[in-house]
């Protein structure tokens, strides 16, 4: 019998996250502030975080325990299967073997309750009664609403109003986990109430929901906000998922060649390939390939430069380190919402930076077209983000097959698309259009980068 | 000059937000500015350079363009704005 998926023993789920920082060849470059170029500080950000997660942002201990009450509310949906894509395999034709770690069984439907339940749990313990977040359509606001629910923390959600009027399932949800969730703008900010008062029927948008969310947070001494992607300590609650994937890989006896994860926030393939890239930092593994997939119409990593980057035109907001493609990049429309970001999570940055993972980008037909086939042979109607990671472990398969080597490739797939069922039909229907941006567009953009201070 | 409301009624499916909004809220979600993704989105579809350069001035445009902020950075600043805010409320 052909073994097609791997379960871990609850008693077997780790009990401790892994932090790469402890094991970077070189520190990860310092967030700085733009008035003093001086980095940020634990004071900076205290208002908005409990300090259990300031000190994880900047940890440098290569393990971090994870609290028994967090591991108790991990353990009713964790650990999650570890699958091996026969049916896949046999479509392509491949003598690659292609195993994926699903994290669409979480109560959410994605990873993201792995970092939504620590964070409501760390609040919880500092005293903290109620947390505040914004959201677009609900992904992440749906996760935290679940992780507050465990821990009896207070939520407030902002919800872009748009997204309020016209996707109310995911505002359902939140609302059964006992969240509060209102249409942004609200009445109940100060720059909720300005904008209601210039345009009464706004529509919101993602940076207003961000603002009333911080607002909010700041001006209650009971609460704090909560991000759910981007920052180290995210990225830290993650690794949850590369470490029960390095155990039950070695119960197929297997380990992989090539690890494939989309990236945006960059949070869910971090927290599967960082526990394997410390083999590849030791020199145990030296020849593992990390492969990022991004949009070939948003290429941050695959067409951009390291470089620090002014947040704004006047120079005022912190500077960071990362991938960027300048100040004037417009990137076209995809669907995968979550991967247009400008740069990505610092730590994806530094570890390309190093040489240490690489990136290719994939046109967004085909990555439909990937996420087709996966679910006509794996049965999952895969999320338009990890689609990317399908699109190429597909592409890396097919290498395979010309080469005849028989490589194993390890997909991190972070969640189910049952929620972007549109985005399938405007693939199905002909409507997706592909976009790849000129190479002149791109040079022009990263001429206009400032230059580093000190 | 036509008017700014032409191509409102076009919809389009947002990734930012995951569902189909109007020209209305592209021309107007960046605090009553166009989205900066608002050209890439629209590109193909309507005249949109033509149009941004018809309602807007050289000004605006710089504004509408500025990236989206690292999370962190942005984080930073909208907690000391919040928090002036604060003060002066006192």
């Amino acid at each position: 019998m052909k073994r097609a998926m791997y379960f871990l023993e609850q008693k077997d789920m780790p009990t401790r996250w892994y932090n790469i920082q402890a094991d970077l060849p070189e520190p990860l470059p310092p967030v700085l502030h733009p008035a003093t170029g001086q980095p940020v500080g634990p004071d900076d950000l205290a208002p908005l975080f409990p300090m259990e997660l300031i000190k994880q942002e900047v940890s440098t201990e290569r393990w971090i325990e994870i609290p028994e009450e967090v591991q108790e509310i991990y353990r009713t949906w964790r650990p999650t299967v570890l699958h091996r894509a026969y049916r896949l395999e046999k479509a392509l034709d491949t003598p690659a073997k292609i195993f994926y770690k699903y994290e669409g069984t979480s109560q959410a439907g994605s990873h993201k309750p792995n970092t939504a339940v620590a964070q409501a749990y760390y609040n919880m313990k500092e005293g903290i009664k109620r947390l505040t977040t914004e959201t677009g359509a609900g992904q992440w606001g749906s996760a935290l609403a679940m992780g507050c629910a465990f821990f009896d923390v207070e939520l407030k959600v902002y919800m872009v109003r748009i997204s309020y009027d016209q996707k109310p399932y995911r505002r359902i949800l939140m609302e059964t986990w006992g969240a509060n969730c209102v249409p942004s703008p609200s009445p109940d900010t100060k720059a909720g109430r300005e904008m209601l008062e210039k345009w009464p029927d706004c529509p919101g948008s993602l940076g207003l929901a961000i603002s009333e969310a911080v607002e909010d947070a700041v001006t209650r001494d009971d609460t704090h906000y909560s991000l759910g992607s981007v920052l180290n300590h995210v990225l830290l609650h993650q690794t949850i998922i590369g470490e029960e994937t390095r155990k039950q890989m070695e119960m197929a006896d297997a380990y992989p060649d090539i690890i494939v994860g989309c990236i945006g926030g960059g949070s869910n393939f971090a927290g599967q390939f960082l526990p394997w890239l410390r083999d590849k930092i030791s020199g145990e593994k030296p020849d593992l390939r990390v492969v990022c997939v991004e949009p070939e119409s948003c290429p941050t990593m695959t067409r951009g430069i390291y470089a620090y980057d002014f947040g704004d035109t006047a120079g005022m907001t912190p500077l960071l380190k990362m991938h960027t493609l300048g100040h004037s990049f417009v990137p076209p429309p995809i669907h995968a919402g979550g991967l247009r970001y400008h740069g990505m999570a610092p730590i994806i940055c530094h570890l390309y930076n190093l040489g240490l993972i690489e990136a290719v980008a994939a046109h967004q037909t085909s990555v439909f077209e990937a996420g087709v086939k996966f679910a006509r042979t794996e049965g999952i109607i895969t999320g338009p983000e990890p689609c990317h990671d399908v699109k190429v472990a597909i592409d890396e398969a097919l290498k395979c097959k010309e080469s005849g080597e028989s490589k194993t490739i390890l997909i991190a797939h972070s969640g189910h698309g049952h929620f972007d069922l549109a985005a399938y039909d405007a693939y199905l229907t002909g409507k997706l259009k592909d976009f790849a941006l000129p190479e002149d567009d791109i040079k022009k953009a990263q001429s206009e980068l400032p230059k580093v201070p000190g | 000059m036509e008017s700014i409301e032409r191509y409102d009624e076009n919809m389009i499916r947002c990734p930012r937000v995951g569902g189909y909004v109007n020209f209305k809220f592209c021309r107007s979600e960046n605090n009553l500015l166009p989205c900066r993704w608002v050209t890439g989105c629209w590109q193909g579809k309507i005249d949109i350079n033509g149009f941004l350069k018809e309602h807007f001035s050289a000004p605006e445009l710089e504004k509408i363009f500025i990236p989206p902020k690292p999370k962190l950075e942005s984080l930073v600043e909208l907690l000391e704005k919040a928090k002036g805010t604060a003060k002066k409320d006192e």
